[in-house]
């Protein structure tokens, strides 16, 4: 027996020693790495932020779209600052900062999400359908999955949106559209790995269907990288958004997005005097990224033993 | 594997037609008409009709593309509807620009890196790691334009507003004409980009390192005694930079693209805000001129990784 | 004084769950000029023990003493480790395709082992390295120096290792399981080299590997590891043929042999005890029939016992039980029955490479093969022969380009037909890898019904009844029904891939190596279960292995295949004793001998 194969695993298989399940590894793992739990903790306030923007926009009195230029705008037309009126400031036309960062929180988190549950879905697909069949079909779809790679994706993006008008379906459609890509050959190459071990062969002898194989026999062992590509989707999704926002091609002003904040900061200049229009949407961007990747990694450790092996 | 190589070329090929079909398509098919578009909106019914009699919108949809396509092979890109320009000249003088700003970059973000990464690898958990993964994890968590606007407000704003001027406000200076200036012009930009692509680079160092250092040739060349040192770059750095010669590629391929954004930030007049201009005024042909230069780039960085992939692996160089 | 002595040696590794204890107080000592062998199933701590005292298992934890021309290894700085490692003890390992760089051609391989070392030119070391190759038998050295590992078979590669670990003329090489990768012919003449070179260098030899044949040969001495300790130590050939220790003498009876088949294997109940947990005692006290209250609360000593040799246990040189003689099966080849499956003329190739390097590759030639109801056909051949392409054609997993396989009469067809689907419930198939052939995210309950689910209306109680008879069939505890497969021993698993393959009632059973992948223990609890079912449920098997010992045990034909045909065929007995082709003689020679 070889040092590589000395894992806890192989020695847990005794009988004598309590083997805990994989769903139970996995959240002792998540619990006592804290790095995961404060990523978790931050998205769950980040999601009620979001939920609460109605609510905020009551407190304050200020609804999202609407211009207070007498209170929020000096004499001169310079937004105010942080304040007991405008907690995190207003903009250059009035508006209040902080209720546009809950509603921002919506699109990027709505975004996220949806992008990258439909990316997955259909890069699962994809790399199910190509990695277990191989052959004609796996040289099609592995050339389609080359060719949307190979498509600068934001140039295109900017074309289509430049002939089609921006909106916010769009944005999402651009962003599946650019990002089921790696995750389809990620389970390819999962598959194609599966395909060769021999319980599928035992399942093929014993008499059952492909569709059968590939939903109750593959499926359940591509778990582990679903879940940790889906979760990893998500911050470049929202980086995504973002940043067609930013150049003023995902959210149609006046709505809030975070890409549009920081957009309309940087496009007059005005974030040079007006510090908190770059700094608070900036820093929720990069916060939610960098939880949503935190807990991505976290999850990869955990529910990976071989990186969790390394990584210790 | 000239054959292999043939095949890779034919596919690059394919994905630039297919792009440019698709393009042609976007903008047929799109509402709106281009000899509006270039006439303006007080153009007279004669004017548009000898506009689109130029142009050659009465042709069947073939060929107009067949046109489309002989006239690409030439070359030939077409006017800006804005400048009048010919848009390959239009993309020619921005991109010496780009380059710059990607050339720069890439160096940087290579020298920064691969060195933590590896530096990561050799002692997984350490203090000298978890330092490292932390950078990692922070630059690819950063979306390019906060990181470029923060770094522009405190290295730029708030020193100028001080008085003394660190880096000079947007700009670019030709390296021709002063290398120096052409430098200092470009290192916030550049500062901006390597950070965060050399994340990624962090990142995927450090994996295939691991990777590789539990392979059992690198228990046989302990086994000889061989240097640590050597073991880690001879031997497991050998084998870990096939993988980052494939994403350099990629990368390369899709930074028309992503210097976009940094050239918007910081003000830089290159092929991307080239590409911004002309969607903002509706300038189809220029739009059409960045796509597929776009798509050239990815087609000839490809064939560049599997050259560089045949010369690095001995196993696909001998098959 | 010794070359190497190693003194109270063990070695642990901290895990999530605990302290792994891998190496518990081992001491030997190896004399400069020793054959060494040491022997261990899984999990024995055989090759951490070696490659822990050359710092080449990280997060190992050591203690001890390991002298080696009476320098301590252990706690030696890693720069003075690394000037001894290559130069002083040189090693070999297992599989020469992974420890060779696969970037680095063979020679700059070879050149490094010397300029590591030694201050020499290029040139100089290069001639050096290619006369090595010459000497260990490559031919054409000089311009195979320039080769990649790749372009080498598996036996030539091995070669390479060992010239690699001859060429600073080491005191000491370490050969880690050396042949276990390679064919049984090759693994023979690699033998062959070792030995031979041993004694022209005079240099001194550790060798591990599982199988005590194999040591027995080429060993002078010997040592038995079990979970971590030493079992028993001394003279080769003496613990071979009159072992002093229970369990050696219990691994020696649960071995076949290709010699004596008049005996039931012996097998070795349980399994090895957690490492987590080691009991106070002697390690193999829950495993022994001769174990009693003192065995399993103290540590037996190594003392000497019979004949210098050295022993851990309380009752050394016990006679074991007489085995049982093999019970006679009442089914047999019936004269004149028709055959139950008949394969003719089958001929199936597969496309290699891509275009324009794409190839045929003539995997089986035209094979005629008849099995017949009650018998055992054993079916051997070296890797790649295309035992296993015939028996995946023969359960309808691969459809041949020619020929055809009728299943009682019937054309078995082409997948998901309905004959082929009517086959399902007489052809079953057990595979090799107790690992790979359970799906690791499903319950062991819901993988034995998997055949229940597909072919019948069988839900609910009903089901798990039956899967419950099932498990108790093969030998398994039939309230472990809601466990995952990885809460089982490899033999365990193998029970429930039988268990699965059964459960249609099929009349005949393809074995794919099915015990290739346990150790020696293990293997004979499933030898004698596959046995077993078949006097009892009247089935009809073929049975293949690359192990000759394990299919004269089973089978009552033989069938010997080379390069996708079979070139021999013929009774168990006949055949071994009486071989008509050279191929089944050099077979032959080579397993007698290993």
């Amino acid at each position: 027996m070889s040092a590589h194969t000395l894992t806890p695993a192989a020695a847990t298989a005794a009988p004598e020693v309590k083997q805990r399940s994989s769903l139970r590894m996995t959240v002792d793992y998540l619990l006592k790495d804290r790095a995961s739990l404060i990523a978790a903790s931050f998205l769950v306030l980040l999601v009620l932020f979001a939920l609460a923007a109605p609510l905020l926009a009551g407190i304050t009195g200020h609804p999202a779209n609407d211009q207070f230029r007498e209170t929020g705008l000096t004499p001169a037309g310079v937004p105010v600052g942080p304040g007991t009126e405008f907690w995190l400031g207003a903009d250059q036309l009035g508006r209040d900062v902080l209720v546009r960062l809950a509603y921002g929180a919506r699109v990027s988190l709505i975004v996220g999400v949806v992008a990258s549950l439909a990316a997955a879905s259909i890069g699962i697909m994809v790399g199910m359908v190509a990695g277990y069949f191989g052959g004609k079909v796996d040289t099609v779809l592995s050339r389609c999955i080359d060719l949307v790679m190979s498509v600068p994706f934001l140039l295109a993006a900017l074309a289509l949106v430049s002939v089609l008008g921006a909106s916010l379906p769009l944005s999402v459609g651009v962003i599946v559209f650019f990002s089921w890509t790696s995750l389809a050959r990620v389970i390819r190459g999962q598959v194609i790995a599966l395909r060769q071990r021999e319980f599928v062969e035992a399942a093929r002898s014993l008499g059952a269907g492909h569709w059968g194989i590939i939903f109750r026999d593959i499926l359940p062992n591509l778990a582990a990288p679903i879940i940790i590509y889906a979760t990893l989707m998500i911050p470049s999704s929202i980086v995504f958004e973002a940043t067609l926002s930013f150049l003023g091609m995902g959210i149609v002003p006046p709505d809030a997005s975070w890409g549009g904040m920081l957009a309309e900061a940087s496009g007059n200049s005005i974030y040079l005097t007006a510090w908190w229009l770059v700094l608070f949407p900036g820093l929720a961007l990069l916060f939610t990224t960098l939880a949503f990747n935190v807990l991505g990694d976290g999850l990869r450790d955990a529910l990976d033993p071989r990186t969790r092996r390394k990584a210790k | 594997m000239f054959m292999f190589l043939l095949k890779r070329l034919g596919f690059g090929l394919l994905v630039l037609f297919l792009l440019s079909l698709f393009v042609f398509l976007l903008f047929f098919v799109a509402p709106g008409d281009p000899a509006r578009a270039i006439a303006g909106d007080k153009a007279t019914e004669e004017l548009l009709a000898q506009i689109r009699d130029t142009l050659g919108l009465n042709q069947p949809l073939y060929q107009q593309y067949l046109d489309f396509a002989s006239r690409l092979l030439h070359g030939d890109l077409g006017f800006s509807y804005r400048s009048q320009q010919p848009v390959t000249e239009l993309i020619f003088d921005r991109l010496p620009v780009t380059m710059s700003l990607v050339g720069g970059a890439m160096v940087l973000w290579l020298l920064i890196g691969i060195p933590v990464g590896v530096a990561s690898a050799r002692k997984p958990g350490s203090l000298r790691d978890r330092i490292g993964q932390s950078f990692a994890m922070t630059g690819i968590s950063f979306p390019t334009f906060v990181l470029g606007m923060i770094l522009l407000y405190t290295l730029y704003s708030l020193p100028a507003k001080a008085g003394f001027l660190l880096f000079p406000p947007s700009g670019y200076i030709e390296l021709a004409q002063s290398p120096v200036q052409w430098a200092w012009h470009l290192v916030l930009p550049w500062i901006t980009l390597a950070l965060v692509t050399a994340a990624v680079y962090a990142r995927l160092t450090r994996a295939q390192m691991l990777e590789v250092l539990g392979e059992d040739y690198i228990r046989t060349a302990r086994a000889k005694g061989v240097r640590e040192q050597s073991v880690i770059y001879k031997h497991a750095f050998r084998s870990a930079m096939t993988p980052l010669v494939t994403q350099l590629g990629i990368d390369i391929g899709v930074m028309l693209g992503g210097v976009i954004v940094i050239e918007q930030v910081f003000g830089l007049a290159g092929v991307g805000s080239l590409a911004v201009q002309a969607v903002q005024t509706q300038d189809r042909p220029v739009i059409i001129g960045v796509v597929l230069l776009g798509g050239l780039f990815v087609a000839v960085a490809n064939i560049l990784v599997d050259i560089a992939y045949t010369r690095l692996d001995a196993r696909v160089r001998t098959a | 004084m010794a070359l190497l002595e190693v003194k109270n040696l063990s070695v642990s590794f901290p895990t999530a769950d605990g302290t792994l204890h891998v190496v518990r107080d081992v001491s030997f000592s190896v004399e400069a000029g020793d054959f060494f062998g040491i022997v261990g199933e899984s999990g024995s701590g055989k090759s951490v023990l070696v490659q822990a005292i050359l710092g080449l298992v990280p997060g190992a934890k050591l203690s001890g003493q390991a002298l080696f021309n009476g320098r301590d290894l252990i706690g030696l700085p890693a720069e003075e480790l690394r000037r001894i490692r290559g130069a002083k003890i040189s090693m070999i390992f297992q599989d020469p395709l992974s420890s060779l760089h696969p970037q680095y051609t063979v020679g700059q391989q070879l050149v490094e082992a010397i300029t590591t070392h030694q201050k020499v030119p290029k040139s100089e070391a290069r001639s050096r390295a290619i006369s090595m190759m010459r000497k260990v038998g490559i031919k054409d050295a000089e311009r195979r120096a320039d080769s990649y590992p790749h372009q080498f078979s598996g036996g030539m590669r091995q070669r390479i290792m060992i010239a690699m670990a001859l060429l600073l003329q080491p005191e000491l090489i370490i050969a880690d399981e050396p042949t276990t990768a390679l064919d049984s012919t090759v693994q023979a003449q690699i033998l062959d080299l070792l030995s031979s070179m041993q004694r022209e260098l005079n240099t001194t030899v550790i060798m591990i590997s599982h199988d005590l044949s194999v040591v027995s040969r080429v060993a002078s001495q010997m040592m038995v590891l079990y979970a971590g300790t030493c079992m028993e130590l001394g003279a080769a050939d003496e613990v071979f043929t009159s072992p002093s220790h229970p369990y050696t003498a219990r691994l020696l009876a649960a071995t076949p042999s290709v010699h004596n088949t008049e005996h039931r294997l012996r097998p070795i109940d349980g399994s090895l005890p957690s490492l987590l947990a080691p009991p106070t005692g002697c390690a193999f006290a829950p495993r022994c029939e001769l174990a009693d209250e003192r065995c399993r609360g103290t540590l037996p000593p190594l003392e000497e016992h019979r004949s210098g040799r050295l022993a851990a246990c309380f009752h050394p040189d016990t006679e074991l039980a007489a085995p049982e003689p093999v019970i006679a099966r009442s089914a047999g080849q019936q004269e004149g029955a028709p055959p139950i499956i008949s394969a003719q003329g089958i001929k199936l190739s597969f496309s290699a490479g891509s275009w324009p390097h794409k190839r045929q590759v003539n995997v089986l030639k035209g094979v005629d093969l008849q099995l017949f109801e009650g018998e055992t056909l054993g079916l051997v051949g070296e890797s790649g022969c295309g035992k296993s392409t015939l028996v995946r054609v023969i359960a309808g997993l691969l459809q041949p380009q020619e020929g055809s396989v009728l299943v009682e009469g019937q054309e078995l067809g082409a997948p998901n037909t309905e004959s082929w689907k009517q086959a399902r419930h007489l052809v079953q198939m057990v595979f090799q890898d107790p690992f790979g052939s359970l799906n690791p995210k499903r319950r062991v309950g819901s993988i034995i019904a998997d055949p229940f689910m597909i072919h019948t209306d069988l839900r609910g109680e009903q089901l798990k009844s039956r899967v419950r008879e099932l498990m108790d069939l093969v030998g398994l505890n039939p309230e472990h029904y809601n466990r995952f497969p990885s809460e089982f021993s490899g033999g365990q698993r193998q029970r429930i891939g039988i268990a699965r393959a059964l459960a249609l009632k099929p009349k005949v059973v393809l074995f794919d190596e099915p015990v290739s992948a346990l150790d020696v223990s293990v293997q004979a609890q499933i030898l004698n279960l596959i046995s077993d079912l078949q006097r009892e449920l009247g089935l009809s098997y073929i049975f293949i292995s690359h192990d000759l010992s394990v299919v004269r045990h089973i089978s009552d034909r033989v069938a010997v295949m080379d390069r996708g045909q079979i070139i021999e065929l013929a009774g168990a007995q006949q055949l071994y004793e009486n071989p008509q082709t050279d191929f089944t003689k050099t077979l032959l020679a080579a397993s007698a001998r290993s």
